[in-house]
């Protein structure tokens, strides 16, 4: 039997629980790979009614999620509790949603589950509940580290099938970009990057383009240093590395069709300059992947959206998206099935 | 369009080696341009006469030193004269330091006659930029030269690009990230809002609406990812919004574009600016210098030396230009 995918509850006052529902609701129409929910079983089912969804929920060991799948929602229900209301957190939200990522790693790291497929979360609430990690990249890092004992560097990659960008920089503030980003960070990216474009999505020779930090990636020191002092050196160490890349490159002429041919993915600099394109070209279905880990994880590429949360208004397009891909790479189908359906 | 309400437009013909002259001639004589406004060339008089030569434009160039002696109802061609040194030799698609000078020459030309009102506003044809750098000459696009011929400073003249019903205006523009961080001020982030509101109405929108980007990720994030949203840019907002001004933000400058019935887009970067026009729009951008006190657009595209004297040259960019600046696509659309 197939391999099922882990999805995790995400923050359970967010849109989490609802677009989780929906997906499971579209299975067929949509074609979805088998998944399974990391949740309280009856907090889900109490939102599926809420929604005015019949969804049978049905408790399952991942092993079963797959037999289930078209029948009923498969759930390995937690121990925790879950009580928020729609766009309310309250004291189990952080608990329940740790308890779901933990879960689901123990799942891929086991091999029950193929891949896992994360549901956002509000860091705020993390944080207020103790989690000591920035964010859910950086937890899942430390699990795989703990269970394998290597050191697991999480990078963020935002793929869809126009484009892929990485941010070697995230949610810092743009004054300290500058300052952080070093010849160790962007190389150190990129091994990751053309490691895991190799090994999870079959591109044999990944192509890298790398965005200067400055205007016209700096114009020969008249727009900045940076540039010439830690990007152009660091390329020069990738493509040291036996690694296909090239740059700086001024980031506002290298997303255009014609450029785009050239490489697999763009490595930039600062968050912006990896997200304006990428929403720019495909705002509905890019989708979050980890490379870096020992499993493979994707997400959506929205937040919690508590406006919305409870309403039935949530998209679950990017969800979709996020299975899908989760399930070409677990499946160790790599790019060539991605391009195909892409 | 009755005859003296139409506005006199300056076409500072560029490189004169480049497409600049030849694009700038057949915009002067486009049917269209000319129901909307009174072009008048600027150049050097032998380097737009190759250039006519070349292109097959048979319409006689008349030569004038003011506006006054400016006629458009008897075919010929308005030319301010901006002449090159006596006996400057002339070819087609050559670098040269004295090309470099006269392509700021006629710009610089051009903005006087705006700024004397000999002319409403001015479009500028390509330059070359390494002419101009073998002029010896610190050239880094046309806002900041217009700010200096107008005597403002070179950071309070913002570009405006312009593509289809969609307006960018950079608060900074060519500056490395880290200058661009110290030049964000709740001064500069305004007087951006307020050139851009003053812009979009001499353009005939009459009830401009605004919206401005962050300068950090998520707009910073309630504070979480940087502070200058909270400390620098929603204030400017707020302080704009009790001048009358519609303008909205700060929002995420990755997903702000998305919004609706937006005149213009407020960003902070060049870059956050300039990936998204150039991935959206199809090489017809205009760059509108704004906030000085003249109105001024260049065209997005080269000199293209490569086919300068051909007669090949497509003149579309700088047509639609011209007809912005003239009003004549707002007009069009309440017809």
């Amino acid at each position: 039997m197939m391999r099922p995918l882990a999805l995790t509850l995400g923050e359970p006052a967010g849109i989490g629980p609802d677009i989780a529902l929906a997906a499971w609701r579209d299975r067929r129409a949509l074609a979805l790979p088998p998944f399974y929910v990391i949740a309280d079983a009856d907090f889900l089912a109490r939102r599926a009614a809420a929604l005015d969804l019949a969804i049978p929920i049905s408790a399952a060991r991942p092993e079963d999620a797959a037999a289930v799948f078209d029948s009923a929602l498969p759930v390995e229900n937690l121990a925790q509790r879950a009580t928020a209301s729609p766009g309310r957190p309250d004291m189990t939200s952080a608990p329940v949603a740790i308890a779901s990522l933990r879960a689901a790693a123990a799942a891929v790291l086991a091999g029950r589950a193929c891949a896992m497929v994360t549901n956002p979360v509000a860091k705020n609430v993390l944080y207020r509940s103790g989690f000591s990690a920035p964010g859910q990249t950086e937890f899942l890092a430390s699990l795989a580290s703990e269970a394998t004992g290597k050191l697991c560097k999480g990078v963020m990659m935002l793929w869809s099938p126009q484009l892929a960008v990485v941010p070697v920089t995230i949610h810092l503030p743009l004054a300290e970009v500058a300052q952080r980003i070093n010849e160790d960070l962007i190389v150190e990216t990129a091994r990751v990057v053309a490691a895991d474009l190799r090994d999870r999505f079959a591109i044999l020779a990944p192509r890298i383009a790398v965005a200067g930090l400055n205007p016209h990636a700096g114009e020969g020191g008249f727009l900045g240093h940076e540039d010439d002092a830690i990007v152009r050196p660091a390329i020069a160490r990738i493509a040291a590395a036996g690694i296909d890349v090239r740059g700086p490159l001024p980031a506002d002429t290298m997303f255009h069709p014609a450029a785009r041919a050239k490489y697999d993915v763009a490595l930039c600099m600062y968050h912006d300059q990896a997200l304006i394109p990428i929403k720019t070209l495909s705002f509905d279905s890019a989708v979050n992947v980890t490379l870096g880990l020992p499993f493979v994880r994707t997400s959506p590429d929205h937040g919690t959206a508590f406006d919305i949360a409870g309403t039935g208004r949530a998209s679950p397009a990017s969800l979709v998206a996020a299975i899908r891909l989760a399930h070409r790479l677990g499946a160790g189908k790599g790019a060539a099935a991605i391009a195909v359906t892409g | 369009m009755a005859h003296a309400q139409r506005p006199r437009i300056a076409i500072a013909t560029g490189d004169p080696s480049g497409i600049g002259p030849e694009i700038s001639l057949k915009t002067a004589l486009d049917a269209d341009v000319r129901r909307w406004c009174r072009p008048i060339l600027v150049g050097d008089p032998m380097a737009v006469e190759r250039q006519a030569a070349a292109a097959g434009v048979s319409a006689p160039l008349r030569v004038i030193v003011n506006a006054a002696e400016a006629d458009w109802d008897d075919g010929a061609i308005n030319l301010f004269a901006a002449p090159m040194p006596p006996g400057t030799p002339f070819a087609f698609g050559r670098n040269d330091a004295a090309f470099g000078r006269a392509t700021l020459e006629c710009a610089r030309r051009a903005i006087k006659a705006a700024l004397a009102g000999e002319v409403e506003a001015v479009v500028a044809a390509p330059t070359n930029q390494t002419s101009i750098a073998a002029a010896g000459i610190a050239f880094d696009g046309y806002p900041s030269f217009v700010a200096r011929e107008t005597g403002m400073n070179h950071h309070d003249v913002y570009l405006m690009l312009c593509f289809g019903d969609t307006r960018i205006v950079h608060t900074t523009l060519h500056v490395g990230v880290a200058q661009a961080v110290a030049l964000i001020t709740r001064a500069r982030v305004a007087s951006a809002i307020r050139a851009a509101d003053a812009a979009l109405r001499r353009l005939g929108v009459p009830a401009p609406k605004i919206a401005v980007g962050g300068l950090n990720p998520h707009a910073g994030e309630g504070g979480l990812f940087g502070s200058e949203e909270g400390t620098i840019i929603a204030p400017a907002i707020a302080d704009m919004r009790a001048g009358g001004i519609d303008v909205a933000g700060p929002f995420g400058a990755d997903t702000m574009f998305h919004r609706k019935g937006v005149d213009a887009f407020v960003v902070m970067l060049h870059d956050q600016g300039h990936i998204t026009a150039k991935l959206l729009a199809e090489n017809r951008t205009a760059g509108l210098a704004i906030g000085s006190p003249i109105l001024f657009s260049s065209v997005a595209h080269g000199s293209a030396f490569d086919i300068a004297g051909k007669g090949e040259a497509n003149p579309a960019a700088m047509i639609e230009a011209v007809k912005r600046l003239a009003g004549a696509d707002r007009a069009q659309r309440r017809d």
